[in-house]
């Protein structure tokens, strides 16, 4: 055994690593070597001498002497009101600062809970705001959509005229003025579609003119062809006011109401029974009283002045005006034709209210997109409603029974 | 030595337990500072930051070490790192403390001469050396504790103890040749 491996050995004896034959070895090369066995007994006193180092302790508590960085260290985790509170007995302290660690995370939590809160309400706020944005949007830039939807929806204004006389009928007791309108009406269904052509060749004819201002293109230039420049006629104002009647009960009554406000600057004396004929046969009862003063003006203007077509273009010209900023918005409410119910659009989803109290008595589960468009169809007799949706290019047609309460894909 | 149950119930936040555990080891802590820097002010100020380190660090604390291992390692790397930044001008301090050092006269007297030698001697160990040294002497460590205090590995720990050991050894055989302590 050599000397260098008998170094290990020794080491390892004074850690107690050696096992009892490695012990033998150690001791057999000791008994003949003078130098390991001089080696070996300095290293076993410096051992020794080692374990014997005194075991010192600190003069003082360590941790007193650091308590007060310690509540120091407690107090940053802690809201600073309570610095005050924190006072120079440890056990007090203790107690406080315990206490405030609790307070400081309800705090924190308050903190966050407001804050997550606020900015859910921006959010919401934003979403909301990008939704009614996107609900004009796709209406204001495509005008050619809206001339397509407009004959279309002829369909929908013949069945939405039988509506109107029905209401007229059963609100004002057969007015002449209704009948009249009544009257009217199917030219204006027959000739909703050449109606649209006018429009779009831009004719520079007051009919045109009052196509723009009218709700429903169709409608006026109807009367338009049908007596291009004689306004004056009973049967042509009261078709015209009759379209303006039809039309609310496929547009929007905010719609209504711009349309309305603009043309309402001008006196509307003389067409008082027309004024009042034309209420009922719209389907939006709020919208009623602005409503009449859009439809009868032009009819008045007519009748004073047919051949003067500048005041009625540029009064028209403003009604245009208004209606280029609300463009055409999807049909938003529609009454059942028992009048019990009035179907809307809201938030994307159909919701049909009872007309009376406006309480919600059905609501769609169906909520459709920002850029899905969505459109009262007609109600049939036993309060069922048909409404189309066009989404991701499919048109759907839905039927809602109020009285099942249910809604089912056509 | 440290009971688990009291070192988890610091864990859990229980104040008082961890103040309590603080008590328990700061003579340990205390110790090894004092070896390793061989300066009572400089052992006091690493084991003061060796406590605050603890008090705050608790909950980092694995059970997957023993509890004593894992406050070797913090009071060991404070006293590294203060010795490195204290060492241009530790020595002459050393030698005054040496000297001036008094705390512990009556167990120096009991123990012989020998006692101040070595510390002397340890003090010119490399800082690993001595700090192995320490946690096996002053610390009772085993190899495998000292290993998982200094994160090294089992036989870099046996290369420095036994180094250490022979260094000091032949330091102190000079010391008695010498004749220095009459």
């Amino acid at each position: 055994m050599k000397c260098q491996e008998v170094m290990m050995y020794m080491q390892r004896q004074l850690d107690g690593d050696l096992a009892p034959n490695e012990e033998d070895e150690l001791h057999a090369h000791l008994m003949h070597c003078l130098d390991c066995a001089q080696m070996f007994e300095r290293l076993q006193a410096l051992s020794n001498e080692l374990s014997q180092l005194p075991k010192v302790t600190p003069p003082f508590s360590l941790v007193d002497a650091i308590m007060p960085q310690l509540l120091e260290l407690d107090k940053q985790a802690v809201t600073p009101k309570m610095d005050n509170v924190v006072a120079f007995s440890p056990p007090v302290t203790n107690t406080v600062s315990n206490e405030a660690q609790k307070s400081s995370g309800k705090t924190r939590f308050k903190d966050q809970f407001s804050w997550k809160f606020a900015s859910g309400v921006v959010a919401a706020g934003l979403i909301i705001g990008f939704f009614a944005f996107n609900m004009q949007q796709p209406f204001l830039d495509n005008a050619d959509g809206l001339l397509t939807k407009s004959s279309n929806d002829s369909k929908g204004v013949q069945e939405m005229r039988s509506t109107a006389a029905s209401d007229v009928n059963q609100m004002q007791g057969g007015n002449e003025p209704a009948a009249k309108a009544q009257e009217a009406t199917p030219n204006q269904a027959l000739l909703n579609v050449p109606n649209a052509d006018v429009f779009t060749n831009g004719t520079p004819n007051p009919g045109d003119a009052s196509v723009g201002s009218s709700l429903m293109p169709k409608a006026t230039s109807g009367a338009t062809l049908e007596k291009p420049g004689a306004y004056s006629s009973p049967p042509a104002g009261g078709g015209e006011s009759l379209e303006r009647q039809t039309s609310p009960s496929t547009t929007a009554p905010a719609m209504l109401g711009e349309a309305g406000t603009s043309p309402s600057k001008s006196k509307s004396d003389e067409d008082a029974p027309k004024m009042e004929v034309s209420p009922p046969a719209s389907l939006s009862v709020p919208q009623s009283s602005l409503e009449p003063k859009s439809t009868d003006t032009p009819t008045r203007k007519d009748a004073q002045a047919p051949t003067v077509d500048p005041s009625s273009a540029d009064r028209t010209m403003g009604i245009q005006g208004s209606f280029a900023l609300t463009p055409q918005l999807p049909d938003t409410k529609l009454k059942s034709a028992s009048g019990l119910y009035e179907a809307a659009i809201e938030d994307a989803h159909v919701v049909i209210r009872n007309s009376h109290t406006l309480e919600i008595v059905f609501a769609s589960k169906q909520i459709w997109q920002a850029d899905d468009q969505v459109k009262l169809l007609e109600w049939a007799k036993d309060d069922k409603l048909f409404y189309e949706v066009v989404s991701k290019g499919t048109l759907q047609t839905i039927l809602i029974d109020v009285n099942a309460k249910t809604e089912s894909n056509k | 030595m440290i009971a688990p149950e009291l070192v988890r119930s610091a864990q859990a936040g229980d104040r008082d337990a961890l103040i309590t555990l603080l008590r328990e080891i700061e003579s340990h802590v205390y110790r090894t500072a004092f070896y390793i820097l061989n300066n009572e002010q400089d052992a006091l100020d690493a084991s003061q930051e060796a406590l605050l380190r603890i008090y705050t660090k608790i909950n980092s604390y694995e059970e997957k070490a023993l509890f004593k291992t894992w406050v070797q390692r913090i009071v060991t790397n404070i006293c590294i790192d203060k010795f490195r930044r204290a060492k241009p001008t530790v020595s002459m301090d050393e030698h005054e403390m040496t000297f001036t050092a008094d705390n512990n006269v009556e167990q120096e007297i009991l123990t012989g001469y020998l006692a101040q030698d070595i510390r002397e001697a340890i003090d010119k160990l490399p800082e690993h050396h001595r700090t192995v040294v320490v946690l096996r002497y002053l610390q009772d460590f085993s190899y495998h504790e000292i290993a998982e205090s200094l994160n090294l590995p089992l036989n870099t720990v046996k290369s420095y103890l036994f180094r250490a050991r022979h260094t000091l050894q032949s330091l102190l055989q000079d010391y008695q040749k010498g004749g220095v302590r009459g």
